[in-house]
């Protein structure tokens, strides 16, 4: 069993604290997510868990074992990184079988294991080139294989698709999964990419500032962000949030987005908002939709929009609209092809809006 | 488009065609690198053609020698110890060349990829050790040498030169440019700290390496004042060494002199022809002259 258990694990340099107390369980096989901006405290977090930054305070378990002071290369890890760390005088071959050569396994027993791996990844053809004639996407596989090679109960990867272009990364994404699916080993891999995130995981952390703001699965996340942090990390396009007071009109609890412009709650049971507070409301894209042709569903809200911007992904379009004094992103679907400058219908699905509170910025 | 405008392969051809052959400009610039190269090649050329003359030509300014000899070459080979004189500074050169590159990338490399207490401090003071010429030093080396015994012999020789502050520096400048990412995968792939020094660090420094052993080889090589201080027995003599011994009070045996530089150049020039892509790399690296 290789679950990972981090235990109120603080990281300070000097009187400065990056990870200030964190708290995470990672199970046997799991694909965790670490993700956030620059200097959240993310790939510190893997460095510690390799073993390649001491640890302030706390615990940090791997399987049984306490490993806060076991040196890295008894920690039974394998890290891969985001420029590769190819030794570049080295082939293939013996980049991969670096480790096991220091380990001073048997020669058989390290060829056995290399051309295991490199079938896996599909590098038999490449065994006997250097780095440097490698594409961006050969490297990744080759500092994956350098991974696989040494059985590690736990794989860490350090934003290794960061140097790639957008199609490889994609490939690589899949490759990733597929690996993980094939070598049944408790992932963690740190990434700024929320897609990244979203497509690997089989839960997130979102950190920000050395704190984790929430752990979930992509989905939970997406639909159910605990604050305005989360909602605006994950998802792209981004959400739309806008800030507005709870107003009761009618005996019914309206968003006032401007004076005139007030938006129905539906079920405000369900939320702690109350009359006069001031909230942020967000609504993410696909469920501001623009109207043509047929006639929205009845429990939509309805509003004329201008489109100042249109940007369009073949499948579908976002607009970028202006209602009232607000900006919204939407859609419409890719033959629609609206006009930058002209004025339409939007449907808006309140179902799915989100309140946050404006101080606290949590979700209500 | 008119017609004169459209570019063809034949026209472009005949403008190279009809293009003049020696444009002044380019005229002056081969000319001056020609002068300058002349001077550069004929002390070579002078040391050369002295080597193979006898006693009362050599004040003559002729590049050819009226009557060629090789008693030269016999006479320096079977009456003097020059043999002895070049394997001693083959084996000066080469100790202390392989033992600054140790040594100086070793503490290169920990300045520049350990974070530790009074860094700042003991990178300055070897960085200053720059500021101070070799003048200055003879006489506490020499007081040194003379209270450890080390005086007369191979090691009061070698010992000033088997680290400098400038290879320290020099190497920590390009350690510093290795991705740390290196060392960590490395260490994950359970190497300690002296292997991954070794088998990671070192390969990927190669040209800074040969650079470094280059200057520091020709340094020792032509090395004089601080030889000829620390030792008496001829037998001990280096070849810069040796060869001021040909220098008397009232005579001086150039022919001798230049027969002996004629040959110590060989190595020099040897390394020049084989590595000179790796100097020239290190020149411009380095910001130094060769």
């Amino acid at each position: 069993m290789a679950n990972v258990s981090i235990r109120n694990v603080y990281k300070a340099y000097g009187k400065v604290e990056v990870v200030h107390g964190l708290d995470l369980e990672i199970a046997h096989n799991e694909f965790v997510v670490l993700v956030g901006p620059s200097g959240c405290g993310k790939s510190t977090m893997l460095r510690m868990i390799a073993g390649l930054e001491t640890i302030t305070a706390g615990e940090i378990h791997i399987g049984d074992r306490l490993v806060n002071n076991v040196e890295p290369k008894n920690r039974n890890i394998a890290m891969v990184f985001q420029n590769y760390a190819l030794y570049p005088h080295m082939t293939v071959f013996k980049n991969i079988s670096f480790g096991l050569r220091a380990a001073k396994l048997p020669k058989e027993q390290i060829e056995a294991k290399v051309l295991e791996a490199a079938h896996i990844l599909g590098l038999e053809d490449l065994l006997l080139r250097k780095p440097a004639e490698l594409s961006g996407g050969q490297r990744q596989r080759v500092s994956m294989g350098r991974a696989i090679v040494r059985d590690p109960q736990v794989f860490l990867f350090d934003e290794p698709l960061s140097n790639l272009d957008a199609m490889l990364r994609h490939q690589m994404r899949t490759e990733i999964k597929l690996l993980h699916q094939k070598v049944q080993t408790t992932i963690i891999y740190v990434t700024h990419d929320q897609i990244e995130a979203m497509t690997l995981a089989d839960r997130i952390v979102i950190m920000r500032d050395g704190y984790i703001q929430q752990v979930g699965k992509p989905s939970e996340l997406y639909h159910q962000p605990r604050n305005t942090f989360v909602a605006g990390f994950i998802g792209s396009p981004k959400m739309n949030m806008v800030p507005c007071e709870a107003r009761s009109v009618d005996g019914a609890l309206h968003l006032a987005l401007d004076d005139d412009l007030l938006m129905p709650v539906p079920n405000p049971g369900g939320r702690s908002v109350r009359e006069g507070q001031r909230v942020i409301m967000g609504i993410r894209p696909e469920d501001v939709v623009m109207v043509n042709g047929e006639a929205p569903a009845p429990d939509r809200w309805v509003r004329e929009a201008r489109i100042s911007v249109v940007e369009p992904l073949g499948s579908e379009s976002l607009l970028a609209l202006e209602l009232g004094a607000h900006g919204f992103t939407g859609k419409c679907a890719g033959r629609i092809e609206p006009a930058a400058g002209s004025t339409a219908q939007f449907a808006f699905n309140l179902e799915h809006i989100h309140l946050f509170d404006q101080e606290s910025e949590q979700a209500l | 488009m008119t017609a004169e405008a459209i570019s063809t392969p034949y026209t472009e051809a005949s403008e190279r065609l009809n293009r003049p052959l020696l444009r002044p400009s380019k005229v002056l610039m081969w000319s001056v690198l020609m002068v300058g190269g002349l001077l550069m090649v004929l002390p070579f050329i002078f040391m050369l053609s002295t080597s193979f003359k006898f006693n009362n030509e050599i004040y003559e300014l002729s590049l050819l020698p009226k009557e060629p000899t090789l008693s030269n070459y016999l006479f320096l080979f079977e009456e003097t110890q020059f043999f002895r004189w070049f394997v001693n500074s083959l084996l000066i050169a080469t100790a202390t060349t392989v033992s600054v590159l140790f040594f100086d990338s070793l503490v290169g490399y920990t300045l520049a990829k350990f974070k530790f207490r009074g860094q700042t401090f003991i990178f300055i003071a070897i960085l200053s050790t720059l500021m101070i010429p070799t003048e200055m030093l003879v006489i506490p080396w020499f007081l040194l040498s003379k209270d450890l015994g080390w005086l007369d012999s191979y090691w009061g020789i070698m010992f000033p030169g088997m680290m400098t502050g400038f290879g320290t520096f020099l190497m920590k400048q390009f350690f510093e440019s290795v991705p740390d990412d290196f060392l960590d995968a490395a260490r994950i792939d359970g190497l300690n700290e002296f292997q991954i020094w070794w088998e990671v660090a070192m390969p990927l420094v190669k040209p800074a390496l040969a650079a470094l052993a280059i200057f520091v080889f020709l340094g020792n090589w032509t090395a004089f004042l601080w030889p000829l201080i620390v030792t008496n027995t001829e037998s001990l003599y280096t070849i810069p060494v040796g060869f001021a011994s040909f220098s008397g009070e009232f005579t001086t045996d150039w022919e001798l002199i230049m027969t002996g530089a004629t040959v110590a150049t060989i190595p020099t020039l040897v390394i020049f022809i084989l590595f000179q892509k790796f100097i020239i790399r290190g020149v411009m690296l380095t910001g130094l002259k060769g």
